[in-house]
């Protein structure tokens, strides 16, 4: 059972960081973590870790490139972010209806927080309301726009700030609803 | 994409998540301080335990229940050696499935639950850190096993209960019994203690009749008595008629040790006036006047309405 655990804890670990890539902002503003949300180079980020046009994004194996801001919403610190996807090895998450979330339910973040690239944290939900999934699990800085996500892999927000000792996490609901509001150019990668 | 199912990982989240879902209807918020917050747990029916160090008012106690509504709560009892409370309310409540420890081990799994003041639960993930035989608080009070949980004591978990990985309940939690961890207070002792609060309302602890305040032994004085420890009490009070006077316990005594053992503060003292003391003599080794003495003071019962 333990060794069953550890080995589904590193699959877990591995499969987040390939979706997960480092994000700068190219005015140096900012930093943090993204999600990849669809093969055509769609990466999702908090609205506080982009200020600019342009961010700089890596991923776990290094290779770096360039994103071009497609959408901001400071209100939900919600930022979206194409990238050429021959470019970048992009390894697409799966979405799960934060809504469907129940306390004391196991949730992993994934992030570069203080430079440590694809680092984990564990922790359990603690509630869920339309604005934040808020989760016990350790945050920093540098997790900021990264995914949290169940223990099946399923993402269910988007880490954004910390308050109390908790993870407060953009909820997916939240994240349909400002994908829906991207412009046209976006429309067809936001599907 | 692909998914790899977690399937262990998954069966453990979920049932995480089931254990929570199951004990909230047990566990309720305690307002019974303006500065802690806490949580209780149904005991039975009417009756909720709950920690003694966030009871800070007799009456005017409320308890929020899972539904969200507050209910009205009087105090049955409270056991301050082992940080334990007992308050009945009229509503019905529903006591959580319990568990015994002898199958715990370190390393096991466990979940605290406690719920805030918008009555919402919450729930904290740890293992079993550090599990003993029986032993005794700083305030004397008797615990049957140590129980130290390696979890994070969320604002208001005292008083809640620690879960096993089945969701069974395996004691108290609080943060009252050691400055530095928090810790569990086993079901058997709970129960022992909620008896003895529900046929008496008050635990045996033996009485001496002093009040007293720690002092420092000087460099000099304890070179002189070759004395190993620098602190002792002093007594600034002894009440009329109480053990302490009549085994001519003065004002202005230091009092070294009790029945062999040092007292370099008033925690040493209260640790060895547990329930056994009681009507037992001990000696007492004091100070008075730069000069050691030994006094016999035989060990009344405490009376009910002081702590």
């Amino acid at each position: 059972m333990t060794s069953e655990l550890d080995r589904e804890f590193a699959t877990l670990a591995e499969r987040l960081a390939a979706s997960t890539v480092r994000v700068e902002d190219a005015g140096g503003r900012g930093s943090g973590s993204g999600v990849v949300w669809d093969r055509r180079g769609l990466v999702l980020t908090n609205a506080h870790v982009v200020r600019g046009n342009y961010a700089t994004l890596e991923n776990a194996r290094g290779t770096r490139t360039r994103g071009k801001l497609i959408g901001r919403d400071r209100e939900w610190d919600l930022a979206a972010l194409l990238v050429d996807p021959s470019a970048l090895w992009l390894e697409p998450v799966e979405v799960r209806d934060a809504a469907t979330l129940r306390p004391g339910e196991l949730v992993v973040a994934v992030g570069n927080p203080l430079g440590l690239v694809g680092a984990l944290t564990v922790g359990l939900v603690q509630r869920c309301n339309s604005r934040w999934v808020i989760a016990d699990v350790r945050l920093a800085p540098g997790n900021s726009g990264g995914p949290l996500a169940d223990v099946a892999g399923r993402v269910v927000g988007i880490n954004s700030m910390i308050a109390g000792g908790m993870a407060l996490a953009v909820p997916t609901g939240a994240i349909a609803d400002f994908l829906r509001t991207l412009g046209s150019e976006s429309a067809m990668h936001a599907a | 994409m692909s998914t790899t199912v977690s399937s262990a990982l998954v069966a453990l989240s979920d049932d995480l998540a089931s254990a929570v879902e199951r004990v909230a209807p047990s566990v309720v918020y305690v307002d019974g301080s303006p500065r802690r917050d806490a949580s209780g747990l149904a005991w039975d029916e009417h009756t909720i335990v709950t920690v003694d160090h966030a009871i800070e008012r007799d009456d005017e106690i409320e308890v929020y229940v899972d539904s969200g509504s507050h209910v009205r709560a009087t105090l049955v009892g409270r056991d301050p050696s082992t940080d334990l409370a007992l308050v009945r309310v009229d509503a019905t409540l529903t006591p959580a499935p319990r568990a015994s420890l002898d199958a715990l081990r370190v390393g096991h799994i466990v979940l605290a639950v406690g719920r805030d003041e918008d009555a919402r639960p919450g729930a904290s993930l740890g293992v079993v850190s550090a599990l003993d035989g029986p032993w005794r608080t700083w305030r004397g009070g008797d615990v049957d096993r140590f129980l130290r949980p390696d979890l994070s004591m969320y604002s208001g978990f005292s008083g809640g209960p620690l879960l096993d990985s089945r969701g069974l309940v395996l004691g108290i939690n609080t943060a009252g019994l050691s400055r530095r961890t928090a810790l569990t207070v086993p079901l058997s002792t709970v129960e022992r203690v909620v008896t003895q609060l529900l046929s008496g309302g008050r635990i045996r602890r033996g009485y001496l009749g002093i009040a007293m305040q720690q002092v420092r032994l000087s460099p000099a004085l304890r070179a002189t008595h070759a004395l190993e420890a620098d602190g002792a009490v002093i007594v600034v009070d002894v009440a009329a008629d109480g053990p302490a006077e009549r085994a001519g316990l003065l004002m202005g005594d230091v009092i070294l040790a009790i029945g062999g053992r040092t007292v370099e503060d008033s925690d040493d003292l209260q640790y060895a006036l547990g329930a056994e003391s009681v009507g037992t003599s001990q000696t007492l080794r004091i100070l008075r006047g730069g000069v050691l003495r030994e006094v016999s003071v035989t060990v009344s019962e405490r009376p009910g309405d002081d702590e």
